[in-house]
């Protein structure tokens, strides 16, 4: 269904530690169904226009995402949430969950029954989380993840353009990671610019994905790599590892990755160089940070999995009135260059 | 705290009007307050342009008293990398957001006297009868080939092209080198080789202003031509700043098509060249007359095109953001 006239979209944009979270807070459709899953189908199916509208240029841009708050059906939860970004809807995001948190505490958009906690529901389920506040400000936002775990260890392939066989892990997040850690061919993750690391992650990510194939043992629907980590030296001295994750065709995520840290976490201790309770201080490409934690020990299937959190902050920068004319401009639906 | 701005784009290139909160540039001239905004405002350009309020494609403008006693208003344009010297696509979109938005007095809509850093431009706003800005077609700067035919060594390979002055210099080069259509899905290795081109020509050409002034002597970018099957319609991708893609036709870019393709021949004064962008969007460009720039012969080019506004934005910065100042990845 086209937008019917010139609409207008009230947003306030924050970034989880360089990565855009928009949430939309007045012009967000009506969406019918029971749970926020149905509500994202019946978003999908109707008003998709609205996110390659607000995502794509040039009202957004590649990396843009964000999402809209609704309420919740559940009684255990206080607000819904529906994640947009250029490729489609979410049924969880890590950093979209941080930023949106952080934006619906700090304006008042949501009212918490425990102050510091928050129960979301998202299309992907419950999800909880913790924030600490700085005067009105929100501070940090702590969530927990799906069990992760360590998939495969040693593997490789032919990468000519990194002077031969490449080791790699894979290892799962939320999504499956491969990661690929510094060994002769690949020094460090300085070493790659942002072009190298588009250029090489597809080129990567298409030959592991001819050579292997990876299923999580509870749902043969989550089997596929899309996701490419190259790990290396913290810039900074109190950070344990630095990373930088490739997804989409050309996307690098600007923070250091949820469900890769996560993905990380499981890995390092599936290897025993972490253990319950321990943090993880992981850096992004741009050198922000996030705090993961190996809350619990547990199995996913035969494998030994952890359960991790990641502790994040946002920050708002800026309050956007987004118009779309259908009548007049051309894009108003957006476009995208990839 | 606190910068408003309001977002247009023009063939889908973004422009981004700062209308407060950013200080004034010093100076008289426009270029002395190019130079000024250079040196004492700069983190308000990246504030605005890199990510996370903008992106690595971001474009910008900044209004200005204007130099000249019968200007309208003076203009600074932004990019990722700094300041460019005219901007085509900014020009339209400005005008548009001028009339929509009362953003600086206009006596006559049909002859909108614009400063840029490059020199006057002279804008007309076709308006709809529904109060709209339909169109916006400006008078460019002087526009002239430099260098007919430059062959530079690219990946191994011996290239030719032109460069050639549309208010900005720019090298162009024939897309059908690389078998490129010039479409979205080209746009890293066009950005590549666009930024490989331009490092290449800057190195083997001086470029010089032949009217002297020596703020505009620089190689801004590279186009690719894609000569199309009809006649006078043609595709251009322009790689410019840093490693920056234009959505738009290039207003500058266009402009000097028309003074290469004058200069050979192809077209006479008034005879229009269609040019199309990577995206599909179209400007219109022709030359209106001739005229000479410090012994070069030349031509003033007259650039067509549409804008459309985006949105409003209001910017803050929280003082404990570690990344309040913006970063760019490209």
């Amino acid at each position: 269904m086209p937008a019917p006239t010139r609409t207008t979209f009230h947003c306030i944009d924050a970034h989880t530690c360089g990565n855009p979270v928009r949430l939309v807070y007045r012009g967000a459709p009506p969406l019918e169904g029971e749970t926020m899953l149905d509500k994202q189908q019946h978003f999908l199916a109707e008003y998709d226009w609205i996110r390659t509208a607000l995502m794509y240029e040039p009202r957004g841009h590649a990396m843009m995402s964000g999402g809209m708050l609704y309420p919740s059906a559940r009684d255990d939860c206080d607000i819904g949430v529906l994640f947009i970004e250029t490729s489609g809807c979410l049924p969880m995001c890590g950093h979209g969950t941080i930023g949106m948190v952080t934006i619906a505490v700090e304006n008042g958009l949501v009212q918490p029954r425990v102050p510091g906690r928050l129960n979301l529901e998202t299309p992907a389920g419950l999800v909880s989380v913790r924030y600490t506040l700085e005067g009105r400000k929100v501070r940090t936002v702590r969530l927990t993840n799906v069990p992760s775990f360590l998939h495969s260890s040693g593997l490789s392939v032919d990468m000519p353009e990194l002077g031969g066989q490449l080791r790699f892990d894979v290892a799962y997040g939320g999504n499956f990671y491969a990661i690929v850690e510094p060994q002769p061919g690949y020094g460090d993750l300085a070493e790659l610019g942002a072009v190298d690391i588009v250029r090489l992650s597809r080129l990567l990510r298409e030959r592991i994905n001819r050579e292997y194939t990876f299923t999580h043992p509870d749902d043969d629907r989550l089997s596929h790599m899309r996701h490419v980590m190259w790990t290396g030296a913290p810039t900074k001295e109190d950070s344990d590892g630095r990373n930088a994750v490739f997804y989409g065709d050309s996307a690098i995520d600007r923070s250091p990755c949820g469900t890769g840290t996560s993905g990380r976490m499981a890995q390092l201790a599936a290897r025993g160089e972490l253990a319950e309770g321990d943090d993880f201080v992981h850096e992004s490409y741009i050198g922000s940070r996030f705090r993961g934690r190996v809350e619990a020990l547990t199995r996913v299937g035969d494998f030994s999995a952890i359960k991790p959190s990641i502790e994040g902050w946002a920050r708002v920068y800026g309050h956007n009135v987004i118009t779309v004319d259908p009548e007049d401009d051309p894009f108003w639906q957006g476009f995208i260059v990839t | 705290m606190e910068i408003r701005a309001l977002d247009y784009h023009t063939a889908g290139e973004p422009l981004r009007i700062i209308t407060e909160g950013l200080p004034e540039p010093g100076g008289t001239t426009i270029l002395e307050r190019r130079r000024y905004m250079q040196a004492n405002l700069d983190a308000y350009r990246r504030l605005l342009m890199w990510e996370p309020r903008g992106h690595a494609d971001m474009y910008g403008a900044v209004l200005a008293p204007p130099e000249t006693p019968d200007g309208d208003v003076g203009v600074l344009f932004l990019h990722n990398e700094g300041y460019s010297t005219m901007c085509g696509h900014g020009i339209i979109a400005l005008v548009t957001a001028g009339l929509e938005h009362g953003l600086f007095e206009v006596a006559d809509p049909s002859e909108i006297r614009i400063d840029t850093p490059a020199g006057r431009i002279t804008a007309r706003a076709n308006i709809a009868p529904d109060g709209r800005v339909d169109s916006v077609s400006f008078r460019n700067v002087a526009s002239f080939v430099l260098e007919p035919r430059l062959t530079v060594e690219i990946d191994g390979r011996a290239i030719d092209c032109t460069v050639a002055y549309g208010g900005a210099f720019y090298a162009y080069v024939d897309a059908g080198l690389w078998g490129f259509d010039l479409v979205p899905s080209e746009a890293a290795e066009v950005i590549r080789l666009g930024q490989r081109i331009k490092e290449t020509v800057s190195g083997a050409c001086e470029i010089v202003h032949p009217g002297g002034e020596a703020e505009l002597g620089f190689l801004y970018g590279t186009i690719f031509v894609h000569e199309g099957e009809r006649p006078g319609h043609s595709r251009n991708a322009c790689v410019f700043a840093h490693a920056e893609l234009d959505r738009s036709p290039t207003g500058t870019g266009v402009s000097g098509r028309a003074a290469i393709h004058h200069a050979r021949g192809d077209i006479g004064l008034g005879q229009e060249l269609l040019i199309e962008s990577i995206i599909g969007t179209a400007f219109r460009v022709r030359c209106l007359e001739k005229t000479v720039v410090g012994g070069i012969p030349a031509v003033v080019p007259e650039v067509t095109g549409s804008a459309w506004m985006t949105g409003e934005a209001r910017f803050v910065l929280d003082e404990r953001d570690p990344l309040k100042d913006g970063f760019l990845l490209r």
